[in-house]
């Protein structure tokens, strides 16, 4: 199907972009990979007057290392992601999360801010971004702010950013010493998104028991989110199959599952408990090779 | 993936003759056909299941744009019943005969409009009040009615209750398999023209000689005055073996607008004009010794049927030929609801084939005997109903080579035992004993002065390759290159030939050919008969054969001349000859074979997540002679992946309330994609089969036979879990 007719502008500054956005009233909408984008438009399920690319603005993509953790530019891809030396030694899970979306045409357009952005509920880099203690930084009229990962999904295709600003970059921390991650997902085997996705970023201590545990879970419910029952489950304890195994019970916890044709409500539970297990293990399996 | 062929008289894989015209677009299918002044109908169908129609309005579709005409049963003339067709049995009942509604999807109405477009739109203002009933839908409900050995096809040999009785090992186990749709890509159509009493139609049909004869028996006019074209079809996988009610609607409609029409079902009319795979259960009994040999089988085959439509099909069939065993029983029921017509879906007995060969791989481990062991042990290895030997059977082949190239003796018999990380690695077979089918078949080939073979028969493509095959058989006949020769069929003006159904239309076109040929060289040789000029003046023919455009001295292949000189000499413009085989089994002393094949599955299954994928899937397959080794392979391919569908995804589903087909696109009726289908290696085994002039037995069904039981077994040896209901679901993995 064809979108309906709307403007195309190209800024090749984050203001000038936000001005449009702001002229629009909100109206417009922001192209960066467009993977999600085109098809709602297509679907015409969008139908914004304007779409602003901010595919030509200098400086909007990229990774280097800031304050113990990595910054990666809104229009980063996620191949650049999934290939970038950087991540893969300082955030292996981003990589390896990278590596389960979609397909390699997918990965060559899409961007970490325009998934993050879109909020979409069966994305992965959500999940990973939450599991990395992430944060994003956008930009509006009034200037720049900061939100934590945890802030910024707050329901389907729903997120923290005001309808004026746009994403800039995205922040994750840095995984230490002793720590492990994993992705690990249930995928739709026709569109690759996830049914049931769990990131884990697990924290050893000394003695072998969970310093810190991040888990997020995605593909299960509304939104992206924090499984914070199953990280408290893990605190303090020993690793061994057992307690991951019924840590991994509160995998959906909080979460207002959804059911389609693809997986009922009682068969993505089921699915999270597991996949929340496998990438746990996976995870502590890391964590205990990492000096 | 390389194909051994185990025989060559033909078997080159040469591509597919009509490939090219395929793949630019230009060979014309039925709905690509369009004639001056041609409108377009669309059909209206019952939104209930089951009662009366009190009162149609037709007067807004009647005064909407473009329209020509809205038939209903209240304006139809009354149509004849179709013929009772050989092989299938009573004609569908034809269509608008009274206001009784049996079946959702039932058509009720047809619309005829100057565009598609104002037919669409039209087709919706047409109301209908509706007196409803209760619908009788369910295989198990007790107020349907059961027909008992409907077409007398159970077999009885020795006692099967008594054996049963005294057996040292019995099983007793049911079995279900969903209703299934045939769905070919390309949508059926039909183009109609009268020209005057004369009747054309471009169809959507298997079976050019059979839709001449019904549309001749529905309009009352002689045969001679209806042409049925199909050069082409977009699959049909036993869809078209029937004339149904929408092709008789749109001929109905031309003559009564006096415009050529057409109609192209859409895809969810798919799944209710033109049959489905009947949802069936089974119960199966075996009596075995602690040897594993059986003594007694008692099968119990129920189908679904329409309210008042046949279907001459049996899904036991196959149960009494399959194993040695000398008392067996098999019993056929069919019950009616109101839902549409079953028919015929590729491979009718892979239903029973699924339970027989499920049920020997429970016994297998109930005995402690190897699955493929316990087969051996029952080997038949003569027909055991008549006794007689086969004309031809090589499935002892067909295991030992399918269990080579699997690798089956890797195979570790403890359930759950093969691990691979979360994978459970389960192995499996099934073996195969298909129905043969050679059936009444003319043709008629020429050869012309240019030194051009045709050959003409109202024979069908349905996409399997008969065009090609046909191509290169009487290539090799007639001693012509394969680009000498033009097949000429899906014409009902030819002469008669049987359908692309039941696995039968090569063996039997074949062995027409066969005997035209032999006829044309023949005619040939009269002609010199003489001809002092000739070198084969006087010549009969088992003196002579063909090579390279030209008859020559078996003997001496200098002596001979070519078919062009033959002809421009007498000035003739072409010699042609008829050729027919009229099988009979009957005093042939054996019995006639059709294909058998060994399956061979490998599974893995994510017993947490209830996921199954299935590995590879390796098929030893005796087909007798291949005709032509890339085009076998491809059959075989073609149905084992819709084996996979039938086993794992493909269910239509009949709402237990309203009769409606709840999944009626390809977007909920789940079909196999490539990502679900792996590694399949095929094999072809076996010697040509004495019973076929040509020596081959039908393939184009049995690649489905086995799929499921291999799986579901494989599935078994993984999980320990039996599945005894198809399709495979993630909650019975659970």
């Amino acid at each position: 199907m064809f979108p309906v007719e709307f403007e195309y502008e190209a800024p090749t500054t984050v203001e000038e972009a936000i001005r449009l956005l702001a002229e629009s009233g909100g109206e417009a909408k922001i192209l960066a990979g467009g993977h999600s984008l085109l098809p709602m438009l297509k679907l015409r399920l969008a139908q914004p007057p304007l779409v602003i690319d901010i595919g030509r603005i200098a400086g909007l993509s990229g990774v280097s290392e800031q304050d113990g953790g990595l910054r990666i530019g809104a229009t980063t891809t996620e191949t650049a992601i999934q290939d970038s030396e950087l991540v893969q030694r300082l955030c292996p899970l981003l990589s390896e999360t990278a590596a389960h979306i979609g397909d390699q045409q997918v990965r060559n357009r899409g961007t970490i801010g325009g998934t993050l952005a879109h909020g979409d509920p069966a994305a992965d880099m959500t999940a990973a971004v939450l599991a990395a203690g992430g944060s994003v930084t956008v930009q509006g009229p009034n200037g720049e702010r900061t939100i934590p990962a945890d802030d910024l999904f707050l329901d389907m295709m729903t997120t923290a950013l005001e309808p004026d600003e746009v994403l800039t970059s995205v922040w994750v921390q840095t995984e230490g010493p002793r720590t492990g991650s994993a992705y690990e997902k249930f995928a739709n085997a026709a569109s690759g998104y996830a049914i049931a996705g769990v990131a884990s970023v697990i924290t050893l201590a000394a003695d072998g028991t969970v310093a810190r545990a991040r888990i997020a879970i995605t593909g299960v419910g509304s939104k992206a989110t924090r499984a914070s029952g199953v990280e408290a489950a893990l605190q303090g304890k020993r690793a061994d199959d057992q307690t991951i195994a019924a840590a991994a019970e509160h995998a959906v916890e909080g979460v207002d599952l959804i059911g389609d044709l693809h997986a009922d409500e009682s068969y993505r539970e089921h699915l999270a408990k597991v996949i929340a297990r496998r990438s746990i293990q996976r995870a502590v399996g890391r964590a205990a090779t990492k000096s | 993936m390389t194909v051994v062929t185990a025989n060559k008289l033909l078997g080159d894989p040469v591509d597919r003759v009509d490939g090219p015209l395929k793949v630019t677009g230009a060979a014309p299918y039925p709905s690509d056909v369009t004639y001056p002044g041609l409108v377009h109908a669309v059909l209206v169908q019952s939104t209930i299941a089951a009662g009366t129609i009190r009162s149609i309005d037709a007067a807004d579709a009647e005064a909407a744009p473009g329209v020509l005409a809205v038939i209903t049963h209240e304006n139809a003339p009354a149509l004849a019943e179709g013929p009772m067709t050989p092989l299938l049995g009573p004609a569908p009942p034809s269509p608008l005969k009274d206001n009784r509604i049996l079946h959702h999807g039932q058509h009720v109405a047809i619309v005829v409009a100057e565009t598609l477009e104002q037919a669409t739109a039209a087709a919706r203002l047409v109301r209908i009040d509706y007196e409803e009933t209760a619908p009788v839908l369910g295989i198990d409900n007790p107020e349907a009615a059961v027909l008992r050995n409907p077409w007398g096809l159970e077999t009885q040999r020795g006692d099967a209750a008594a054996a049963l009785a005294s057996a040292e090992v019995v099983y007793d186990e049911t079995f279900a398999i969903a209703a299934g749709t045939n769905n070919p890509l390309g949508l059926f159509a039909t183009v109609a023209r009268w020209e005057g009493d004369r009747l054309i139609v471009h169809e959507s049909t298997q079976w050019p000689t059979m839709a001449r004869q019904t549309l001749a028996t529905v309009f009352n006019v002689p045969e001679n005055d209806v042409q049925v074209l199909v050069p082409y079809l977009g699959g049909g996988f036993g869809a078209g073996l029937r004339t149904w009610p929408h092709a008789i609607l749109t001929a109905l409609a031309a003559r009564l607008v006096d415009r050529p029409v057409k109609l192209v079902l859409t895809r969810p009319q798919m799944f209710t004009s033109v049959g489905h795979r009947a949802e069936t259960t089974q119960r199966l009994r075996l009596g075995a010794t602690r040897a594993g040999r059986l003594v007694a089988i008692d099968h119990v085959g129920t189908s679904t049927l329409g309210a008042e439509a046949a279907n001459m099909e049996f899904i036991s069939i196959e149960t009494g030929a399959a194993y040695a065993c000398p008392n067996v029983a098999t019993h056929d029921r069919q019950v009616r609801l109101n839902i549409p017509s079953p028919g015929w879906m590729r491979g009718p007995g892979s239903e029973g084939n699924f339970a027989i060969e499920s049920a020997l791989d429970e016994l297998s481990y109930t005995l402690g005997i190897d699955p493929l062991e316990l087969r051996l042990r029952n080997y038949a290895e003569v027909h055991p109903q008549s006794g007689l030997p086969w004309s031809s059977k090589a499935l002892r082949e067909c295991y030992r080579v399918g269990a080579e190239r699997f690798g089956w003796t890797r195979r570790t018999p403890e359930i759950g035992s093969m691990r691979e990380g979360n994978w459970l690695v389960g192995y499996g077979m099934a073996g195969v004993t298909f129905g043969g089918a050679q059936l009444p078949c003319q043709v008629r080939v020429s050869i012309r002065r240019d030194g051009s073979a045709h050959v003409r028969s109202a024979a069908t493509d349905i996409g399997t390759g008969t065009y090609t095959v046909a191509t290169q058989l009487a290539a090799e006949l007639l001693g012509l290159d394969i680009g000498q020769v033009r097949v000429e069929i899906g014409d009902s003006d030819l002469a008669p030939a049987p359908p692309s159904g039941g696995s039968s239309l090569a063996t039997s076109l074949g062995g027409a050919i066969r005997d035209a040929a032999g006829n044309l060289l023949r005619a040939f040789l009269n002609v010199l008969a003489e001809d002092h000029r000739s070198p084969l003046q006087g010549r009969r023919r088992d003196d002579v054969t063909a090579a390279d455009g030209r008859i020559h001295l078996v003997d001496d292949p200098s002596v001979g001349e070519t078919y062009s000189d033959i002809l421009a000499r007498h000035e003739l413009d072409e010699l042609a000859a008829d050729g027919e085989i009229n099988p009979q089994a009957d005093g042939a002393g054996m019995a006639p074979s059709g294909p058998f094949a060994a399956r061979f599955a490998e599974v893995r299954i994510d017993a947490e997540l209830g996921l199954l994928r299935v590995a590879r899937i390796v098929s030893a397959v005796d087909a007798g002679r291949i005709l032509n080794e890339k085009l076998a392979r491809s059959q075989i391919i073609g149905a084992t992946v819709m084996g996979i569908g039938m086993t794992m995804l493909e269910e239509t589903i009949f709402d237990p309330g309203s009769g409606r087909i709840a999944n009626a696109t390809f977007g909920d009726y789940l079909i196999p994609v490539n990502a679900d289908v792996p590694d399949l290696d095929v094999v072809f085994v076996g010697e040509p089969d004495r019973f076929s002039p040509i020596g081959s037995k039908g393939l184009g069904e049995v690649g489905i036979v086995g799929v499921s039981a291999a799986i579901a077994n494989a599935v078994y040896h993984a999980t320990g879990r039996r599945i005894r209901s198809l399709p495979i679901t993630i909650d019975q993995l659970l």
